[in-house]
């Protein structure tokens, strides 16, 4: 694959794959990073990128890896006092430009506390929309085991919802 | 799609994780509409947080940048690749014989020095974790199979010892700690099979997660079906479900 085939076939992805890591990572700054990290692997692997079948799907694998080892390596890091560091800084950090509602801000809170699991499924399925199939191939789980996943983080998060806008409303 | 029973009931099916994208869809525009009824109202966000999330790009990744990153990152192959050329093949000759011959100096060194006090030096390490491992204390058990880490080289025995301490021991410590040796004395023997079998029957959580973590560091892929199935028990702490996706995931990547 050359230069311009990238920029048509790999570069379009970009604000999709950035999606992807602003989710898991929950911050700008690590979402960028991940992003160049990504565009670099996928750049060196562009004679490989032809043997698959997806190039996005093959895309969002990486993006979904590299998302999982920053944030082990960050859990090693800080193990417990990651949770308090996050509450301090303002969760709402790298969607502030979105100016949100508050309640759209509660729900948006509700979905970023879910394990990073259930929110890997809620951002390919109810953010971005993949097929079961697409999932299947993104993460190497069984469709059977994303449908599963998928009922236990969306009820999670509704339950994480209106235990707040119940607070608030009282 | 005007009936609220049609709404509730595909409502139903997305928490149940049955719905289509078509239907998901469906109920992302219901939700957009104005005269949402009041029972379903507390649903609204939820259906409309991907319209607002989606509108999140990444305008500040500077394309430029990446592309001097990724030029720079050709220019400098393109370098690399030009030397060979440039030197006759002559040199490369004698450069090729050079290394060949000194790899087989090391190793005719190192067999000549290191086989047989290897093979004694296990034998006394092996001795000395039996005896110690007859200990009633714990922390005398713990000692003893931290010992065995440190060696790089290990036979059949040592590796049989550790098994069964890992699946015998009453201690949780004195068996996480066997788990770490047999992990790193690698695919030896029958280590991955142990393992994979040891991680359906261990109940402790903690022990769980270092199985998990030895079979992802053996980079084992049979190991995926077991994971597969931890998953799925009943009676299995969140926290381990959730390493073992991670287990899943890196496994198959790899």
């Amino acid at each position: 694959m050359e230069l311009q085939e990238f920029k048509t076939k790999v570069l379009p992805l970009k604000d999709r794959l950035y999606r992807i890591a602003i989710h898991m990572l929950k911050s700008v700054e690590e979402a960028e990073d991940a992003l160049q990290d990504v565009m670099v692997r996928l750049w060196d692997k562009r004679e490989q990128l032809k043997e698959y079948r997806s190039v996005e799907a093959f895309a969002v694998t990486v993006t979904k890896n590299r998302c999982l080892d920053k944030l082990k390596s960050k859990k090693h890091k800080f193990h417990l006092d990651v949770q308090e560091l996050e509450m301090d800084s303002g969760f709402e950090s790298p969607y502030k430009k979105l100016e949100l509602s508050e309640s759209m801000k509660v729900m948006v809170r509700a979905f970023q506390e879910l394990p990073e699991q259930q929110r890997l499924l809620i951002t390919l399925r109810d953010l971005e929309g993949f097929s079961y199939e697409e999932i299947a191939e993104q993460t190497g789980l069984q469709i059977n085991n994303i449908r599963v996943g998928l009922s236990r983080a969306r009820k999670a998060a509704r339950e994480a919802y209106l235990k707040v806008a119940d607070y608030e409303q009282q | 799609m005007n009936n609220n029973k049609d709404i509730e009931k595909l409502i139903e099916k997305y928490f149940n994780g049955e719905t289509s994208l078509e239907e998901e869809k469906q109920l992302q525009v219901f939700f957009q509409g104005e005269d949402i009824p009041v029972e379903l109202r507390t649903y609204q966000d939820q259906f409309l947080m991907s319209g607002k999330l989606n509108s999140l790009s990444a305008d500040s990744f500077s394309d430029d940048d990446l592309f001097a990153k990724l030029e720079k990152q050709s220019d400098s192959g393109k370098v690399v690749d030009l030397k060979p050329q440039t030197s006759s093949f002559l040199t490369w000759t004698y450069r090729v014989a050079a290394a060949v011959a000194l790899v087989m100096v090391g190793f005719w060194v190192g067999g000549k020095f290191s086989t047989q006090g290897d093979v004694e030096e296990i034998q006394k390490e092996l001795a000395a974790l039996k005896s110690q491992l007859q200990s009633s204390s714990a922390s005398g058990r713990l000692q003893a199979v931290s010992n065995v880490k440190n060696s790089q080289s290990s036979n059949e025995e040592m590796v049989l010892t550790l098994e069964a301490v890992m699946k015998n021991d009453p201690n949780m410590h004195v068996r996480t700690k066997a788990i770490e040796a047999l992990a790193k004395i690698g695919k030896q023997g029958t280590i991955v099979k142990t393992l994979s079998d040891a991680l359906l029957e261990e109940t402790e959580p903690a022990v769980q997660i270092a199985i998990i973590d030895a079979l992802i560091s053996l980079e084992e892929k049979s190991a995926i079906e077991s994971l597969e199935k931890l998953t799925e028990g009943e009676d299995v702490l969140k926290e381990v479900k959730d390493e073992a996706y991670m287990g899943i995931f890196k496994l198959k990547e790899m």
